[in-house]
């Protein structure tokens, strides 16, 4: 299945997101940490005058990561608008169809584009991991 | 004399433009030999119901009008015909009544003439009232004359208020961004344009705000009747008074109150008022009296029922000096059951519900009694919905904002004292607790500055000073959800974007009366450690390094730390003494691994409300899943693990 793909970058690994689902990109900006939220949400950020919240992609695939992040992808799905935070946009494009599978439950799967592994991932399950990390 | 709510006058004026016009188009059909008799009688009834109105407004002209063409339009249902030469007369007539309505009765005296010559037979109007001097025009004839109600979908009205009050905010903002540049330019046309948009913006806001309110009299109308027939059911003479019904309130709260005023006042009747041969031993009048109260303070609108009834039972009142509101008291808090409350003082039935419901509009609930004298329930209810006016306080650079309903004052904690490792400070003779408002957050946060400022906030249970940096006035802010991925954190109403474009969580003061029970005690630099017993932490893990690696982060935090190798070493230290306050276990180890050690404790009858918490290096669903069935109060997973997350959660569970 082909289709335009927005690439990012987080933890010096490559993943890639359905254009579909993705609102707009930009920089990261100016976060505001929530006090007892899981680890992976980075805080709320405001967006034109909306709340929307951020979470860390690298975090919340549990990746270790001392990368800055610079910047944010907004996603979108269904009435949920929220914000992941990356090291930056490689490129929106073209992607070919996924060539490996990944045991990873937040990817959809994965292929190699110019020798480098690229992660789709799966916004739904990634999402919904956010409060299943979540202490408590 | 009281004088009338201008809000009725505009309705009755209203009323009577809409018989006017139908008094017309009747009069123009029968002019023109289109109607009959139908018409005769509607016309008749459109004089009839002018003539009502009119006099109990004080239209006295108007009043005289219609009396006369009522008169005259009588006679021709009797005769069942109308004279085509009435038309005219009458038409004028119409005309003059809606200038007299409208405040100008001047064309009222040759009117009441023509309408005399034209049926000498009739009985002559009122000539007094038509010959007193026309009084002064209403002042605001024009508004008057288009003062029109048409519906509203209140949605619609609550969009445009969103939208407006964002408009404000908007415009603070660009105030904020281009007020220092065009202070540098000294563009004084500019900043006049500025300052004009802004008044503009907060007039257009009001007026929004105004088609949400009405005054409680607007609900108040079944009340009297509603206590009459309870007390006539229960034998009991009761006189309702109702004062200040002409307060304005958010139409959203007045919904939302109604039915929490009748069953107040059902508690007071039922209740609280004696019956009349108890009250007269107690050299109190046989009949009692319930007073239904509401009145602006400050932002806060105050809506009290009080009776002078028998008052709360004094074990109960007792109670309030063991750190517990009255409103807590009654509302059932500490009780096992509801019933035990009303046997007791007869007021608790419900009240935990009318407490919910204030709290739920943003409110709070006072109680105050006097044994013999009488109770007062008091709802403080923000002013508006649309718009919540919150204290904003930083803590470590962030800013949070608080319901300025929930706030009672603003203090500067410079003396405390402590008991049992909680910070308190006194205040007029009352000692409330002081907690760090990062504590009550679990958020890791540099100490406080000796002597900072604290909000204290009205609790369920008395109140707590919040302790931050600075506290930097209040705002009405537009609150925002924080988004359905953080739905389930505890502790905020929204979120706020300010006029500088900053990001304000807003908090839920009753997140902050569950928090600060185990945050409370303070760290303020000079508030030393008198008596304070830290935390003790019990560590769980079968490799050495990981047990000391928890133990040097606990130590350097200020925690008393104990290990243990497994579950079942950890089982025995529990036992031996109850004084672990949290326990942090690893999930795989010899002997009794971390499930069964959680397990074990929740067993327990005397441990089972130990906190637990889960540090492995499993990260898998089912563990995860596992772990929170078996009643772990957190889970952390060892590669995400660090000192920050560590220290929030045992923050968060057991304070500092």
């Amino acid at each position: 299945m082909t289709g335009v793909f927005v690439r990012v970058r987080a933890a010096g690994e490559h993943y890639a997101l359905p254009v579909e689902k993705v609102v707009e990109v930009g920089r990261l900006g100016d976060v505001t940490p929530v006090p007892g939220a899981p680890p992976a949400v980075l805080g709320i950020r405001n967006l034109r005058g909306q709340i929307m919240p951020v979470v860390d992609l690298a975090t919340l695939f549990g990746l270790a990561s001392d990368t800055a992040r610079e910047s944010i992808v907004v996603t979108e799905d269904g009435d949920q608008r929220v914000g992941l935070s990356v090291d930056s946009v490689v490129d929106v494009g073209i992607l070919p169809p996924p060539t490996e599978s990944s045991d990873a439950h937040h990817l959809s799967g994965a292929m190699l584009v110019d020798g480098t592994l690229v992660g789709v991932i799966d916004l739904d399950a990634a999402l919904g991991a956010v409060n299943g990390a979540q202490a408590r | 004399v009281t004088p009338l709510d201008p809000r009725i006058v505009d309705l009755a004026r209203q009323e009577a433009h809409d018989s006017l016009e139908a008094m017309e188009q009747s009069l123009l059909a029968l002019e023109s030999g289109a109607a009959g008799a139908e018409a005769i009688d509607a016309v008749f009834r459109a004089a009839h119901s002018i003539k009502g109105t009119a006099g109990m407004v004080g239209w006295d002209e108007a009043a005289a009008i219609a009396h006369v063409l009522e008169d005259r339009l009588d006679e021709c249902r009797t005769g069942a015909s109308f004279p085509a030469e009435l038309a005219g007369p009458m038409l004028r007539a119409t005309d003059a009544l809606r200038q007299a309505i409208d405040g100008d009765p001047s064309g009222a005296p040759p009117v009441l003439e023509e309408l005399a010559t034209l049926a000498p037979a009739a009985d002559a109007p009122p000539a007094g009232r038509a010959k007193e001097a026309p009084r002064a025009p209403d002042p605001r004839p024009a508004r008057a004359a288009s003062g029109r109600a048409i519906r509203v979908a209140a949605e619609k009205v609550d969009r445009m208020l969103d939208a407006v009050g964002e408009s404000v905010l908007h415009h603070r903002r660009l105030q904020h961004q281009l007020g220092e540049r065009i202070g540098a330019y000294g563009d004084g046309a500019a900043e006049e344009e500025l300052d004009r948009g802004e008044r503009l913006l907060e007039e257009l806001q009001d007026s929004v705000i105004a088609m949400r309110t009405l005054p409680l009299s607007s609900i108040t109308a079944p009340f009297p009747r509603a206590v009459r027939d309870m007390a006539a059911s229960e034998g009991k003479e009761v006189e309702l008074v109702i004062t200040g019904a002409d307060t304005q309130l958010d139409r959203v709260i007045l919904e939302g109150i109604s039915e929490t005023i009748t069953h107040l006042l059902r508690n007071a009747v039922a209740h609280g008022i004696e019956t009349p041969d108890e009250r007269e031993p107690a050299g109190k009048p046989r009949g009692g009296r319930v007073e239904l109260r509401a009145e602006q303070r400050g932002a806060l609108i105050a809506i009290e029922v009080a009776d002078d009834g028998r008052g709360v039972a004094p074990e109960l009142v007792a109670r309030v000096d063991h750190g517990e509101s009255l409103a807590d008291v009654l509302a059932g808090v500490g009780f096992s059951t509801a019933s035990e409350v009303s046997g007791l003082a007869g007021r608790g039935v419900g009240l935990d519900a009318v407490k919910t419901n204030v709290e739920r509009l943003s409110g709070s609930l006072e109680v105050l009694s006097e044994p013999g004298r009488g109770t007062r329930v008091v709802m403080l209810l923000p002013l508006t919905l649309a718009l919540l006016r919150v204290l904003i306080c930083e803590r470590d650079g962030q800013v949070f904002g608080l319901p300025l309903a929930s706030v009672r004052e603003v203090v500067e904690v410079a003396e405390t004292s402590s008991l049992a490792g909680r910070r308190s400070l006194e205040l007029r003779g009352e000692s409330i607790p002081v907690a760090d408002l990062a504590s009550i957050l679990g958020a890791a946060a540099p100490p406080l500055a000796p002597a900072p400022p604290a909000l204290v906030v009205r609790l369920p249970v008395g109140a707590v000073a919040i302790a931050c940096d600075r506290v930097l006035g209040d705002h009405d802010v537009v609150t925002k959800s924080i988004g359905r991925l953080l739905a389930d954190v505890p502790g905020y109403l929204g979120a706020a974007i300010l006029e500088d474009g900053r990001v304000a969580l807003i908090l839920d003061p009753r997140h902050v009366a569950r928090s600060y029970a185990t945050a409370a005690a303070l760290d303020v630099a000079d508030a030393g450690s008198d008596g304070y017993a830290a935390p003790r932490v019990l560590v769980v893990d079968d490799q050495f390094t990981v047990r000391e690696l928890q133990r040097s982060i606990l130590e350097t935090a200020g925690y008393s730390v104990e290990l243990a190798e497994d579950g079942r070493r950890a089982l025995e230290r529990i036992a031996r003494r109850s004084d672990i306050d949290i326990v942090l276990t690893d999930l795989e180890m010899p002997e009794m691994d971390g499930f069964e050690l959680l397990g074990a404790i929740r067993r327990d009858q005397e441990h089972s409300a130990l906190p637990v918490v889960i540090v492995t290096s499993r990260g898998d669903e089912d563990d995860r899943r596992r772990g929170v069935e078996e009643g772990a109060d957190a889970y952390i997973v060892k590669d995400e693990f660090d000192q920050q997350t560590l220290l929030g959660t045992i923050r968060r569970l057991v304070g500092p």
